[in-house]
């Protein structure tokens, strides 16, 4: 009678992308956040001489929101 | 406010540091930029163009001084 | 140099014809001294020449005199002068039309863009009105014959003449320089504009003989220019009620062509101060940082104790 010997451990991969699986997804999620932000404050600061953005977004900004409003009087701009 | 809560606040975290960097960089250099221009208009009051223009509108033969 | 060659020359002929002779009594001390006269005689002569030359050059107004260079122009306090102070430009505006009525009969004003003057001097509907009252080359029409256009805010100031030639032929050879840089490109910048402006007298002083077709003007290096006097009282008709003396048209189109000179000026000193300002901080803060992180190294205090004999 022979011996069953389990030579096989029974394993399963993590699904992951390189280094990053879901655990490690989920532990970081908190300081990946505030990278976010930061990056979002960055983002801020290198469109904030963007036209688009400055009518689109600053101008409604409340309290120094009139920083970006173009006062220039119509007839001092050349069109 | 003691320094080790500053710490803890701001500096602990990289991502909450370059954060503050940036956010207060956005505020500042609007802040800045609108209180120089604010001095500038009022140290040079009077012969800025926006001056002259509302002068000009309002009736052109006002004494003008120099 | 050929008067010092001439010397070394003469001293040495001499030295070689007393060698000749009286060497015998061998110490030399008779021809050294002969030499030395000779030496001294030579460097008086060539400095009284020297002197002499450099004096009656003094005499005549020609080289490396004020007369040549120029009078140097008193410095006006401009109103614009200063790190902070920005144009006038009520200034400005009057002497834009110092330049159209006086200057632009003959001096163009080739790299001042309409549009440039809109929220400077002039507001937008009033620059579009004055560009259009010049024609500008249109595009051919169907049957490729040329088409003139009404001027629009994109267009240059236009000159007076079509080319350089044109303009040498109506002004009897000399060219009248464009004005664009004009202020940058002289020597003093406004105070000379101003001044040579200002600087023709009822006559050339005695003495001076001026070509045909040119005027005195002590501020004008050479002293003989080909433009006259042009301002004179009450030339133009200011719409400000400002009194259009001739030193007040002078100054306003030296700070109109300042302008034009450095259309950037206003925004520049703005910058600077923003520049100056924070640059200071910055630099005042890394001194403190200096100062914060090496106390604790420069305040050390290293004790040495020797080890005692027994």
């Amino acid at each position: 009678m022979g011996i069953a010997y389990n030579t096989r451990i029974n394993t399963r991969i993590a699904p992951h992308l390189g280094k990053l699986s879901l655990k490690n997804l989920f532990t970081y999620s908190p300081t990946l956040m505030l990278w976010g932000g930061a990056s979002a404050a960055g983002l801020l600061v290198f469109i904030e001489g963007w036209p688009l953005f400055r009518q689109t977004f600053f101008q409604k900004i409340p309290v120094f929101g009139s920083h970006w409003v173009d006062d220039t009087p119509e007839e001092d701009k050349p069109q | 406010m003691s320094f080790s809560s500053i710490y803890k606040v701001f500096f602990r975290r990289n991502a909450v540091f370059v954060g503050t960097v940036f956010a207060s960089a956005f505020v500042f250099q609007a802040y800045f930029d609108s209180s120089i221009t604010k001095w500038w208009e009022s140290h040079n009051k009077g012969k800025l163009w926006d001056d002259v223009r509302l002068k000009l509108e309002n009736g052109g033969d006002g004494d003008d001084d120099e | 140099m050929f008067a010092r060659c001439a010397r070394r020359y003469v001293s040495g002929g001499v030295r070689s014809r007393f060698s000749s002779s009286a060497v015998t009594r061998g110490n030399g001390s008779s021809s050294s001294s002969t030499r030395g006269k000779f030496l001294t005689w030579g460097v008086g002569v060539v400095g009284l020449g020297a002197a002499t030359a450099l004096y009656a050059d003094t005499l005549t107004a020609e080289a490396m005199t004020a007369a040549e260079h120029g009078l140097h122009p008193p410095s006006y306090e401009w109103s614009h002068n200063g790190p902070l102070e920005s144009f006038d430009h009520a200034s400005i505006r009057r002497g834009y039309q110092v330049y159209r009525e006086v200057c632009a009969a003959c001096h163009s004003l080739d790299r001042v863009a309409w549009r440039t003057m809109v929220g400077v001097s002039h507001t937008d509907e009033e620059v579009k009105e004055m560009a259009a009252e010049f024609e500008y080359d249109d595009e051919p029409d169907e049957q490729g014959n040329p088409r003139k256009r009404p001027g629009k805010l994109a267009d240059y100031i236009p000159g007076p003449y079509p080319n350089e030639e044109a303009a040498r032929a109506a002004n009897q050879g000399a060219l009248p320089p464009d004005l664009s840089l004009i202020v940058k490109a002289r020597h003093g910048g406004p105070d000379y504009i101003f001044s040579l402006l200002m600087g023709y007298p009822e006559d050339p002083p005695a003495g001076v003989t001026l070509p045909t077709g040119s005027n005195y003007n002590p501020y004008f290096p050479g002293g003989a220019i080909a433009m006259a006097r042009v301002l004179f009282d009450d030339l133009v008709e200011y719409e400000d009620g400002t009194p259009a003396t001739s030193s007040q048209m002078a100054k306003d189109v030296t700070t109109f062509l300042q302008w034009c000179a450095e259309p950037e000026h206003d925004e520049r000193k703005k910058a600077g101060l923003k520049a100056v300002l924070m640059l200071s901080t910055l630099y005042l803060l890394s001194v403190w940082v200096k100062k914060f992180k090496w106390a604790g190294i420069k305040n050390r205090k290293f004790v040495f104790n020797p080890p005692t004999k027994r």
